[in-house]
């Protein structure tokens, strides 16, 4: 019983290290996104990794989960060491994509990773990247969602 | 993510001048600020008359007007007027007329009686500077600390420009972004209208075109793409449909103008100087670009001819109507070049500049089946030109405008110009007021053919502010009545009347 119980600790445990190892050789990317405006459809996320892949559009991971007024978070596992930038929409009705105006304009919420906010234009690379230097790195962002 | 056409699209922010970092350094900024300021409070004392454009705060209630003459018993409605108010916070003022924040005024007739109120149109802009106590955006190199980004238009949208009775609300208007609905009663700021999903935060300028069966006619342009959005909407305020037209046309676009069968859209001779710091110095007078018409039809609003003339400017059109044959009519006040801006831009610094330099006559231009045009110039100067309301879009007779005479000072006279036999029917002020856009009530039961003429002026030596009630066909008698408030309010632009039974 006490052999039993000794065995199956030394696998929880060795269940718990792997998994512990497995983390700590794999950053991770916690993004807390603000200002999300109601509980309706989700928030859709998308990172990219470095600045070539985020200007064709080629996301590394995306990310759905529901909306929930104020605050909400998402988080971003196994990446390696490198740039990121995440960008963000609420699709408020579901429709899986961002749904904009008649001139284009987007009017379902937004954001980037940083708090970046473009002023004429879309934000700079510079002001989005988040930097990963190493394995265990456990970065943080905030995407400011911001609506029309 | 549609992340193309998002991309596109914020970057259009950029033409609409919403750059936060100008080219002048941000020491210059602030100086030039600090002197905007200090220029017209300098200036003020010696020049009085500028009190129209000093900052204004004070919302306020008037339960009875002074009154000298004997108001109409049948003219019972409110006259809202709109116009900026608000111009300087934390030691900054504008450096430009139309940045001010939007204040409606209303003056309710009744029983021979005036009373007065007034409010800010609560913009998500008014609210946000209003708490911190400063102002946040900088939409014009103004030099202020942490700058909030400018998303939108809307983030700027000052609402400014025209109120108008739509429904059972008044909408206040600006032109490059969404109208604000109110409470006539109360002036309360209830929000932002929007007409459909897919139209939010899009332009919709500030000078809607009613039919004479309700419909509402408007536009906005994308400055960015050169798209123009064409509205209609039910006499409500419902979306009734839309349409986009491709204008080529990136500058300031303030007025248009329909005829029963067609929406003409009248593209002045202005262009875009890209690295100029702000919106308003972006505009440049192009005096090789003629201006261009857009004969669009009401049906399916697609555009179904272009024409030219002379290169000019205007703000304002009359009215448009078209012939049997198919000749189209429509008059404006012309400018012969941007110079009017600068004008507008002086009295922010405390400086007037004399009418010769900078003034607008009416012109009428016409536009034959066979695609040839003229145009035909009438003397003294005009602006805010106004009509019968029951006359947008078919033959009128008359125009209705302010005036003055080019040598002499600001607009300080009113007047009906018969735009077939150029005969003219004026009263002038005289030199101690400042006259505002003037506006034609139609008497019940004779539409087009008589009504009053109801307007402001601002008596500068007494820093009063009046409301002026005409004869419409006898203006050269003067006013019927003049109702005074005992204060003065800001010069303002547009307003419009809304009849109660």
């Amino acid at each position: 019983m006490k052999s039993t119980f000794n065995k199956a600790t030394f696998w929880a445990q060795a269940a718990a290290l792997t998994t512990f190892s497995l983390a700590a050789s794999a950053a991770e990317l916690v993004v807390s996104v603000d200002s999300i405006k109601n509980d309706e459809g989700h928030l859709m996320a998308q990172l990219f990794a470095g600045e070539e892949n985020y200007n064709q559009g080629k996301a590394h991971a995306s990310l759905m989960v529901a909306a929930k007024q104020g605050v909400g978070q998402l988080t971003f596992t196994d990446l390696a060491p490198g740039e990121y930038v995440v960008r963000m929409f609420h699709d408020e009705n579901n429709n899986q994509q961002m749904d904009a105006n008649a001139f284009g304009m987007p009017t379902e919420g937004y954001g980037f990773s940083n708090q970046a906010v473009g002023n004429m234009g879309p934000p700079q690379y510079r002001d989005m990247v988040v930097e990963i230097t190493t394995a265990e790195e456990q970065a943080t962002t905030v995407a400011l969602m911001v609506y029309l | 993510m549609k992340r193309r056409e998002f991309v596109t699209q914020l970057s259009l922010l950029g033409a609409l001048g919403l750059a936060p970092k100008m080219l002048l350094a941000a020491d210059q900024l602030v100086a030039g600020n600090l002197s905007t300021l200090q220029r017209f409070n300098q200036a003020l004392p010696k020049q009085p008359k500028l009190v129209g454009y000093a900052n204004y705060t004070q919302e306020r209630v008037v339960d009875r007007l002074t009154i000298e003459g004997q108001f109409p018993k049948q003219l019972r409605g409110q006259l809202f007027r709109n116009g900026p108010a608000l111009f300087e916070r934390g030691g900054l003022r504008y450096g430009h007329l139309f940045e001010g924040d939007g204040m409606i005024h209303a003056f309710d007739f009744k029983d021979g009686q005036v009373s007065y109120q007034n409010k800010f149109v609560r913009t998500d802009k008014f609210v946000a500077e209003q708490a911190a106590d400063r102002f946040l955006y900088d939409f014009s190199g103004l030099g202020i600390e942490q700058p909030s980004p400018i998303t939108s238009a809307d983030s700027i949208n000052p609402a400014n420009t025209n109120v108008l009775p739509i429904g059972d609300d008044i909408w206040a208007l600006w032109e490059a972004g969404s109208a604000h609905k109110l409470d006539p009663n109360t002036l309360q700021t209830k929000g932002k209208v929007t007409l459909d999903p897919g139209l939010k935060g899009m332009p919709f300028s500030a000078h809607p075109k009613v039919d004479i069966d309700g419909t509402i006619w408007n536009f906005g342009l994308d400055y960015g793409s050169g798209k123009i959005i064409l509205y209609r909407l039910k006499p409500n305020g419902q979306l009734d449909r839309f349409g986009l037209i491709d204008s080529q046309y990136h500058a300031m676009l303030h007025d248009f103008l329909v005829t029963e069968k067609h929406i003409l859209v009248i593209l002045p001779s202005l262009t875009i100087k890209p690295d100029a710091p702000s919106f308003m110095q972006r505009q440049t007078f192009a005096n090789d670009q003629p201006m261009r018409v857009l004969v669009v039809d009401k049906n399916d609003l697609t555009v179904r001819s272009t024409h030219e003339f002379p290169p000019c400017f205007l703000f304002h059109f009359g009215n448009a109507w078209e012939d049997r044959d198919g000749t189209i009519h429509f008059d404006g006040c012309r400018y012969r070049n941007l110079d009017i801006m600068q004008v507008i831009e002086q009295v922010m610094v405390g400086q007037t500049v004399p009418n010769q330099h900078a003034f607008s006559q009416t012109v009428k231009f016409t536009i034959r089946p066979n695609g040839h045009t003229d145009q035909q110039v009438f003397a003294g100067i005009s602006e805010f030109p106004r009509i019968y309301p029951s006359q947008t879009g078919i033959m009128n007779q008359k125009v209705f405008t302010i005036g003055g005479q080019p040598e002499g000072g600001w607009m300080q006279s009113v007047r009906s110009l018969n735009v077939h036999t150029g005969q003219e029917d004026a009263y002038d002020y005289g030199d101690d007021y400042l006259v505002e856009e003037h506006i034609v009530v139609e008497r019940d039961g004779q539409p087009g053919k008589s009504g009053w003429l109801l307007g402001t002026a601002l008596h500068w030596p007494s820093k009063k502010t009046c409301v002026n009630v005409f004869e419409a066909e006898n203006i050269s008698a003067g006013p019927l009545a003049k109702a005074w408030l005992p204060f003065h309010i800001p010069l303002g632009f547009h307003g419009n009347f809304r009849s109660l039974a």
